[in-house]
């Protein structure tokens, strides 16, 4: 004899019914997700869905440090670690989102566009679903939301891990090697002249567009991938037509592993941000 | 295709319409038949190329077994179908492996050419399938069957379908399970929608998907952090924490596959066999193969350690024959001499149990003892995950100095709590099931009490609600 399915379903439809309205109707706040493909999308459909700030910032891992409360109220911290610039300029321009002014980091633009994600986070239905329904959003799963509870029941906060110094030594080594190679020319110019058009779709809709470079380790600043790579943004890029933002640390840049700052210089260059990014906006 | 993909939905929902439209066998074998190759060829449509070819050699093969009215003649068929099989596994996915262990220079041109193809999926299971084909049609026709599914003569027409489909059939196509000739021939035949049982298949699907989609993936994205150079952010006991997350991600996964083959088979009438049976609550390495990837230690033991002589030409042949069967099984999973060492951490683990196997150690039933036993296995079978998530010897030797250094990193809390989280459930499942089939029978009877349903449909929620971002079975690449 065959047993009911109807316990199941049953069971499933309240479970869930129960949860999507308690995420709903509780204004829980989230930081963080629990991995961080999440993270990065949690803010980045913090921004779509509640598009309250004048600027963004798109950019890569190096910018993804810089702290969202650090940056001020007025900028939107968008940037995503693991991934190009370039991806969140295409859902910036591909979602018909329309900020005051976007700030691109330069320094992994020779990276290509990450299409799986704009698209999964674009397509049918799940970008109804992340608006509609906050259960549906990166960040919002119970398994985070139970995690973010704890941690601030236990008033544990994520610390920042710092390896030793022979340990950031041997890894400013291995990008010393990475650097070295210039990027591939053609693949360069490809991936730059996509950043255009999505530039142009949100320059299309009003909105202004500068760029910066996130500060690195100094043994790599000028190394050929660099090198090249800022070469040919100013050239498609130039100072003259778009706005160019200056960030610098003057004892050097201190990081983790060559490119990723540690905290308080982190800190520094969000400032810097935040007291520059006025001249771009034309305020 | 994965199971997880929404084009596999379509496709799945379009084959069981079209499935049970007709009752006759050969109706129904054609729509599966057309369903799986689509399956097979969505990514890569030139793999069907080799899938075909590889099916044809087994159905010419396995055919003139059949066919042959002499005893020398069915035997040299046979040999030949093993034989065929073998090397278009050895020459698809041990290629590499041979040219980097055994040439002096990189080869170039044509040889380059042949091993820049990539490894077709699945290649490991449709072979093994093949060779199962020809030895049980061999094994049926030597003991005078000539009524049974896999002794009659038919039509090479009427025999090539039903190799094709035995071979092809998409559930257990690209991972298993490895059912074997001899259980799959009887159920072909035509199938009735109202023999569906829809309980069943509605639990091996959830907890199939449970256990890929929430608990397997949600890991995976923890415990990517072994490998180097992630893992020198970590201290010992995180990493020992990934460790164990990589040892529960493992088991999440195939077994997670495994319920889904089952479940979606069942739709369609078929049985797999079991492919899990809670393998970390084994108290030994020979309980532990017994539980874990059933279907392959069935296989091993049936058409390679028996064969062998198996336990019956003395206690040194006996340890030889373990170390073969499991070295063979480790390369079967992967075309690397460490898949190849993890098979004899294996091997050795049995044939050391067998060594031991009269002491106190393994016949007290002393509850500490039996945890001891239980403490033992899980640990040494973990360990040899670390050969599965990294196949690369330098980076089992850096992730073996970073975890011996211990470098006094602060736990990282977040890390170790998802951990924990997401082994729960497995963990759960294996209390449960030892509670069910031992004493005190308190949980037996409340689960009785049809708290089972319940369960799956709050499973069915968090399915959908705690996915983690799909990748890929760690059984693909096999």
């Amino acid at each position: 004899m065959q047993q009911p399915l109807l316990p199941i379903f049953l069971s499933a439809a309240l479970a869930f019914t129960a949860y999507v309205g308690l995420v709903q109707i509780v204004p829980f706040s989230v930081d963080y997700g629990q991995n961080q493909p999440d993270t990065n999308l949690l803010r980045v459909e913090d921004y779509l869905f509640k598009p309250d700030r004048d600027t963004v910032l798109a950019g890569s891992s190096l910018t993804f440090l810089l702290s969202p409360s650090r940056l001020g109220n007025g900028i939107a911290n968008i940037a995503m670690s693991g991934d190009s610039p370039a991806t969140d300029l295409a859902l910036l321009a591909l979602s018909g989102a329309t900020p005051k002014l976007v700030l691109v980091e330069i320094n992994q633009l020779w990276l290509s566009v990450n299409m799986s994600v704009v698209e999964s986070e674009l397509r049918f239905p799940n970008r109804q679903l992340h608006k509609g329904l906050r259960a549906f959003r990166a960040g919002y799963d119970p398994a985070n939301l139970f995690g973010r509870a704890l941690q601030a029941l236990t008033n544990k906060s994520n610390t920042e891990l710092v390896p030793p110094a022979d340990e950031v030594h041997r890894l400013v080594l291995d990008k010393q090697k990475e650097m070295a190679s210039p990027p591939d020319p053609k693949k360069l110019r490809r991936d730059l002249a996509q950043v255009a058009s999505y530039l142009q779709m949100l320059q299309a809709r009003g909105t202004k567009v500068g760029f910066y470079e996130m500060p690195i380790d100094n043994s790599l600043t000028n190394l050929p991938r660099e090198a090249v790579l800022r070469h040919e943004v100013l050239l498609k890029f130039p100072p003259g037509r778009f706005c160019w933002l200056k960030l610098s640390l003057p004892w050097g840049a201190r990081t983790i592993d060559g490119i990723h700052l540690i905290a308080e210089d982190a800190l520094s260059v969000a400032r810097q941000i935040r007291d520059q990014h006025g001249k771009c906006l034309g305020t | 295709m994965l199971f997880t993909d929404r084009i596999f939905f379509a496709l799945l929902a379009v084959t069981f319409l079209l499935y049970y439209m007709g009752r006759s066998a050969m109706w129904q074998i054609g729509v599966l038949l057309v369903a799986s190759l689509v399956f097979y060829a969505y990514t890569q449509p030139y793999l069907l190329i080799l899938l075909g070819f590889s099916a044809l050699l087994s159905t010419v093969t396995s055919y003139q077994v059949e066919q042959a009215d002499s005893a020398l003649d069915r035997r040299a068929w046979a040999i030949a179908g093993v034989a065929v099989n073998l090397l278009v596994l050895a020459f698809f996915k041990y290629d590499r492996l041979f040219a980097a262990t055994f040439l002096a220079s990189r080869p170039s041109g044509f040889f380059a050419t042949l091993l820049a193809i990539p490894l077709p999926v699945g290649i490991s299971f449709y072979t093994f399938h093949g060779i199962s084909l020809v030895v049980d049609v061999f094994r049926t026709r030597a003991s005078g069957d000539t009524k049974g599914p896999l002794g009659q003569r038919q039509s090479f027409l009427s025999h090539s379908a039903r190799t094709f489909f035995y071979l092809t059939f998409f559930p257990q196509l690209v991972a298993g399970p490895i059912v074997k000739a001899k259980d799959f021939y009887p159920q072909m035949g035509g199938k009735a929608f109202r023999d569906i049982h829809w309980y069943g298949v509605t639990k091996a699907l959830i907890i199939g998907f449970f256990l890929k989609s929430v608990v397997a993936d949600n890991l995976a994205q923890q415990t990517f952090a072994l490998e180097p150079p992630y893992c020198y952010a970590f201290s010992s006991l995180n990493l020992a924490l990934f460790l164990f997350g990589y040892s529960i991600q493992i088991f999440s996964d195939f077994a997670g596959y495994s319920l889904i083959a089952i479940g979606l088979a069942r739709l369609f009438g078929y049985a797999l066999p079991d492919n899990f049976r809670f393998p970390y609550i084994s108290q030994t390495f020979s309980e532990f193969w017994t539980r874990w990837h059933m279907s392959l230690s069935a296989w091993l033991r049936d058409y390679v350690y028996y064969p062998l002589g198996g336990n019956r030409k003395g206690r040194y042949r006996t340890y030889v024959n373990l170390l073969l069967v499991m070295a063979l099984g480790g390369l079967w999973h992967g075309a690397g001499w460490s898949y190849a060492i993890w098979g004899l951490w294996h091997g050795t683990a049995l044939a050391v149990e067998r060594m031991f196997r009269n002491t106190r150690f393994y016949i007290s039933q002393a509850l500490w003892v039996q945890w001891l036993r239980w403490l033992l296995v899980f640990l040494v079978v973990t360990l040899g995950w670390i050969l599965f998530r990294l196949p690369d010897f330098a980076q089992v030797r850096e992730l073996a100095i970073v975890f011996w250094q211990n470098r006094h990193m602060p736990l990282a809390l977040s890390k170790s709590y998802l951990i924990f989280l997401y082994s729960f459930p497995v963990i759960a499942y294996c209390v449960l099931y030892k509670l069910r089939s031992s004493p005190p029978r308190a949980v037996a009877s409340l689960w009785s009490m049809r708290a089972e349903g319940p369960l799956l449909g709050v499973m069915l929620s968090v399915i959908i609600l705690q996915a983690g971002n799909p990748v890929p079975f760690i059984y693909f690449q096999f």
